[in-house]
């Protein structure tokens, strides 16, 4: 490669191995570019007013004088008045489309659409030197001249329609490709017979080059549904930008919905949004995560507008939604949907923001919360020593909310954080796990959190706690609680400790509750004691319960059937109670 | 439909031109965003003289604004509007033959606007179509064919003087 090749290269944009590496062992070449390199760095002082200030003059200078438009807003609406501006802006799409592919083989080394068919796309330069074409064919698309004019047209559209259903289709398409009856292909999709139509159709959806999108759009506006479906699967940016076009075209826009979603790009979503396809849920859900741009861009405006993209967000599983969707569960209008949307998208970002929010008896959350499986989420959070105190004790909130005891091993490693204690002890307790148990007995030696253990330990109900909670219960600032939470389990083993409750007024209630539910007969001298005390009528209840007697609540008849129930007179109530 | 979308910032130049075109303002400035810092750079190199600079990239949006109807996709979007850019400077730097009575002396750019370094002083001595060449492959990395096509010249002009602006720039450097 000679310097002047490379340097020809080079300043094509061409970066290709064989480039790089004559750059690499060329002083001469290297010093030349070496001179792009100091320009660049050259910096001398810009402008100093901001890009703000520079729009604001600008817009004032617009505003004195408006542009002429060249076409009128972007179609925003369907209907029959609309249908004729609709099919006109296609055609001049058409033939803006046309024009427009003339500049794609310059950008053709950046553009990300499918490369087009050789020849199809092509088209020379002005100032620059065509490469070479083996064929000597003319690549403009638009007139292009037609090597074999002698050829009768019905000759063509024979070969058309019979390309068009399979007879002899590989060499139409040879032909095609290399330029020879592409007018004729093209003029077909113009052509008044539908068939015709039809078949220049066929014939595109096989080639599928994103350059046929203007021939395309000149076939959907005569009426042909297939072009639109066509233009779907080509899903270049052009598809998008004629089927926007199109939508207005009666009976026509449920056709280019569905057409937006099936391209798949980002600029899709935005023509569906321009087009009002908000309740599309099929689309919005085919266009999947490329429809986000479009959705974010309208749930950051807020209010209605934002509502309807929410649905959308829901469909599409939008990730690139949940910070704008978070920010809709703290407004009252919007908060159920985000709440619902957020759910159906899932993922750890969205359970968390989900869990932020979740206040308690907060059921619309609550509920969105328990559709979704990122319980982790919520669990990384509890455990996360590095994130400040509420916010752990919000997840812990968050977690006996949502009950199941999947999150108990989470909540039991929470109660070694001493500021988690007491809310995962309530936690525990709400989820009535027996395998918390060791852990909330071992809390019952912290005075600090022991009435939160204790509380925990009662819900539970497991008798295997009787025994520490009645040991602590000896110290006496902690015996009501503790007594509160064994009256709360009702395990026989609690008998006499409950008995001996009878005469603490502030948990004796509790005591006689629980001794109705044991139904044990040792507490009914006790309890027939307490018929002479403010829980009279609790301790008469009781007593039927237990004995099964029917007598009224007086004392002195209870007195009788005790003592008519044991003669020898061993035991009485004052040795009793 | 309530408000217009706000046009994604990477939404592809060509539909921000056809959004433009239909009279939506926040597309057009969406792209005035995108190429002001190319702008501003490349016009202060042409120009040497940031009051001018800055006059060239109102003027050159300015008529880009008016200019979007004749704006038919035949070339990329920002061909065309380095074009309008390079064509505004030139303006500014050639005063039209009627006013060159009234703005002879201020019509010179003020050279100790820019520092004088000798990059500058280099650029500075080259002729007018070589530097616009120049800084239009260098500053704002356009290929010849993007480079011809703005400045309305063939692909060989585009080429030739390139090459000379850069070898002439070399000899000036060593």
């Amino acid at each position: 490669m000679t310097c002047e090749e490379f340097l020809a290269l080079w300043d094509r944009g061409d970066r290709s191995p064989e480039v790089a590496a004559h750059v690499a062992s060329c002083p001469g070449c290297r010093a030349l570019l070496a001179i792009d390199g100091r320009v660049r760095d050259w910096q001398p002082a810009l402008p100093a007013s901001s890009e703000a200030e520079f729009l604001a003059k600008l817009r004032s200078k617009i505003e004195s004088r408006p542009a002429p438009r060249l076409r009128g807003p972007r179609p925003v609406a369907s209907g029959p008045a609309h249908w004729l501006r609709f099919a006109a802006a296609a055609v001049l799409l058409a033939a803006m489309g046309a024009a427009f592919l003339l500049g794609r083989a310059s950008r053709a080394p950046e553009t990300k659409e499918a490369a087009p068919v050789a020849g199809l796309g092509d088209a020379p330069k002005k100032d620059v030197e065509p490469p070479p074409d083996p064929d000597g064919s003319s690549p403009d698309p638009e007139v292009p001249p037609d090597p074999v004019p002698d050829k009768p047209k019905s000759d063509f559209r024979d070969r058309l329609m019979a390309a068009a259903s399979g007879a002899g289709r590989e060499a139409f398409l040879a032909q095609v490709k290399r330029g020879v009856d592409r007018a004729r292909w093209f003029a077909a999709f113009r052509s008044p017979d539908a068939k015709e139509r039809g078949a220049a159709v066929t014939i595109a959806s096989i080639v599928k080059d994103a350059a046929m999108a203007p021939q395309l759009a000149v076939a959907a506006a005569k009426g042909d549904e297939n072009a639109i479906t066509v233009l779907g699967e080509l899903g270049g940016i052009e598809s998008v930008v004629v089927l926007a076009s199109l939508a207005g075209m009666p009976g026509k826009r449920e056709a280019v919905v569905e057409a937006l979603a099936a391209t798949g790009r980002p600029e899709a979503g935005d023509a569906l949004a321009a087009i009002g396809a908000w309740k599309s849920e099929a689309a919005w859900r085919r266009l999947g995560q490329a429809g986000g741009p479009a959705i974010v861009a309208r749930l950051r405006l807020g209010g209605d507008a934002a509502l309807a993209a929410v649905d959308a967000a829901s469909w599409s599983r939008s990730a690139r939604a949940v910070p704008e969707l978070a920010k809709l569960l703290g407004k009252a209008g919007t908060r159920e949907p985000a709440a619902k949307a957020l759910a159906a998208i899932g993922g750890k970002q969205a359970f968390a923001a989900l869990a932020e929010a979740a206040d308690e008896d907060d059921e619309v959350i609550l509920a969105a919360l328990k559709t979704m499986s990122g319980r982790d989420a919520v669990e990384d959070r509890l455990l996360d020593v590095r994130l400040k105190s509420p916010d752990r004790v919000r997840a812990a909130r968050v977690l006996m909310k949502m009950g199941g005891q999947e999150s108990v091993p989470a909540l039991i490693r929470a109660l070694e954080s001493p500021d988690l204690r007491d809310v995962a002890s309530e936690a525990l307790g709400a989820l009535r796990d027996e395998s918390a148990v060791p852990a909330l007995v071992g809390l019952l030696s912290e005075r600090r959190h022991r009435p939160s253990a204790a509380a925990a330990l009662g819900r539970i109900g497991s008798p295997t706690a009787v025994a520490a909670l009645t040991a602590a219960s000896r110290e006496r600032s902690f015996y009501e609680e503790a007594t509160r939470a064994i009256a709360a389990i009702a395990a026989p083993e609690s008998v006499p400790h409950l008995i001996a409750a009878l005469g603490e007024r502030s948990v004796a209630p509790a005591a006689i509750a629980a001794l109705e539910k044991i139904r044990d007969a040792r507490a009914v001298l006790p309890l027939i004691g307490a018929l002479g005390t403010e829980n009279a009528a609790a301790a008469h209840r009781a007593l039927m319960v237990i004995t099964g007697e029917k007598l009224p609540g007086r004392q002195g008849d209870w007195v009788k059937w005790w003592k008519a129930k044991h003669k020898d007179g061993k035991n009485s109530l004052v040795t009793c109670y | 439909m309530t408000n217009p979308l706000p046009p994604p910032s990477d939404f592809p130049d060509e539909l921000l031109a056809g959004r433009a075109q239909g009279g939506d303002r926040t597309a057009f400035e969406t792209l005035v965003l995108r190429y002001l810092g190319p702008a501003r750079a490349f016009c202060t190199k042409l120009l040497r003289d940031q009051v001018l600079a800055e006059d060239a990239c109102q003027d050159g949006f300015l008529k880009a604004w008016r200019g979007l109807p004749g704006f038919r996709g035949e070339a990329k979007f920002r061909t065309w509007l380095w074009r309008i850019l390079v064509n505004a400077a030139n303006d500014l730097r050639k005063p039209k033959p009627e006013a060159i009575g009234e703005r002879e002396f201020e019509a010179v750019p003020e050279r100790d606007v820019v520092a004088e370094d000798a990059v500058a002083r280099g650029v500075a001595e080259l002729p007018d179509r070589q530097r616009e060449v120049l800084l239009m492959r260098a500053e704002l990395g356009l290929d010849l064919e993007e480079i011809a096509a703005a400045l309305g010249i063939t692909y060989d002009a585009a080429k030739a003087n390139l090459s000379l602006a850069r070898k002439k720039l070399r000899e000036l450097l060593t």
